[in-house]
């Protein structure tokens, strides 16, 4: 585990070996594949799973058949393919050319920029859905070399880790709220409660796309008790 | 022991419009609060004539509410956990009351930002405060950090560090105590 209270200013180096956006895309006929159906980002094939998790830092979930129990389940134990991927993982490999996402038929359209449609000043004035918030945030923290997975188990959008998550403990819960809408303050304390019970920092993320990414880490105060 | 063990303070604040720092102080002889709601915020006649609780009211940045709950964090400071210096000091840019501190003194100041617990607040509203009333670090590689000081309306505190950043917690100090103390519990509570 990530040991040290340290305040990263911004930026987290990249993991050693890992493709970070900014680097040249691989070749067309050696990125993974990802197949949009039903509206879902599924991964099937094993080499790109794996490909997508060791290179890319994308770890989505593995969502195939269910381990089955007792004694003769075991050789067949463990989750399985396919990897299904959120749509702020697709979208930040297709953007980044880390990965090639291809309908599986022609009425799986691909996923737009996001936002209102009506012109630019309709776009400006609409504010960011939750699903771009969330996008333009796993991008941000994707882009600095973190590890993030789904962070429904613990009330926020995403758990963060500084290493593979097979390594690493998460360090952090990252909720994306909409930056101008005040919220009771109590549920502010009831998220950063849960965070320190489990030796996570909370951590309030916003990338708006007219500003510099934010990031506010709320941790509790133990000398204070 | 819940309070001692881990952060105090509810997860529910009552809804604004139970309180109401317009309204005048409560009865004479009855504490700040003693009615379950903070409309007895200012009320309590040695609060009101506290050196300090007036200092606060005279920089004149803030309602009557905060300043209360800027003067119940000063006061737990100072006198609940013995700090060693405490000063109010009013932030216009916010309209906030905040608390410059130093719990020894051989230490470096901490701000305090003194908030009561049934507010409604945004992040772009935290991120400002954190902004605007925080000190410039000695170091230009520490991050920008204040210490939220939520005050429930029973005058629980709970206190929270805010950083402008990425943070990881430490890990625990003595991880061998820790099990033996939760070891110790278990032992306790199976052998009653």
């Amino acid at each position: 585990m990530a040991a040290g209270a340290e305040g990263v200013p911004g930026l987290c180096g990249a993991a050693e070996g890992s493709e970070t956006p900014g680097t040249p895309p691989s070749p067309a006929a050696e990125r993974p594949r990802v197949r949009r159906q039903r509206g879902r980002f599924l991964v099937w094939s094993p080499g790109a799973a794996r490909a997508l998790r060791e290179r890319h830092r994308v770890w989505g979930a593995l969502v195939g058949t269910p381990p089955r129990r007792g004694p003769r389940g075991g050789a067949a134990a463990g989750p399985r393919l396919p990897l299904q991927l959120r749509p702020e993982e697709a979208r930040a490999l297709r953007e980044s050319g880390g990965a090639t996402v291809e309908p599986v038929d022609e009425a799986e359209a691909e996923p737009s920029g996001g936002g209102a449609g009506g012109g630019a000043r309709a776009a400006l004035a609409t504010p960011l859905s939750r699903a771009e918030r969330r996008s333009r945030v796993f991008r941000a923290l994707w882009g600095r070399g973190l590890h993030l997975t789904r962070g429904g188990k613990f009330g926020g959008d995403f758990l963060v880790y500084p290493g593979p998550p097979a390594q690493f403990h998460a360090c952090a819960v990252a909720q994306c709220p909409r930056s101008s809408r005040a919220q009771p303050l109590g549920a502010l304390l009831a998220a950063a409660r849960l965070c320190a019970c489990v030796r996570k920092a909370l951590l309030l993320c916003a990338a708006p796309p007219e500003g510099a990414p934010s990031c506010t880490a709320i941790t509790w105060r133990a000398d204070l008790t | 022991m819940e309070a001692a063990a881990g952060p105090g303070g509810s997860g529910v604040c009552p809804a604004p419009g139970d309180t109401d720092p317009g309204q005048g102080s409560s009865a004479a002889g009855t504490g700040p609060g003693a009615q379950g709601s903070w409309s007895g915020a200012a009320g309590g006649n040695w609060i009101t004539a506290h050196p300090t609780f007036t200092e606060m009211m005279s920089l004149d940045v803030s309602d009557s509410t905060q300043v209360y709950a800027a003067f119940l964090v000063y006061l737990d400071l100072l006198e609940g956990r013995n700090w060693h210096e405490v000063q109010p000091v009013g932030v216009a840019e916010l309209q906030l009351v905040c608390l410059h501190a130093r719990a020894k003194e051989q230490e470096g100041l901490q701000v305090m930002v003194p908030v009561p617990a049934h507010i409604l607040i945004s992040h772009e509203r935290l991120r400002e405060i954190l902004k605007k009333a925080s000190l410039p670090p000695e170091d230009p590689d520490t991050l920008l950090s204040v210490t939220l000081a939520i005050v429930e309306t029973d005058s629980t505190i709970v206190y929270y560090k805010m950083t402008d950043g990425f943070v990881m917690l430490d890990p625990p100090d003595d991880t061998e105590d820790e099990d033996n103390k939760q070891w110790r519990k278990k032992r306790k509570k199976l052998f009653k």
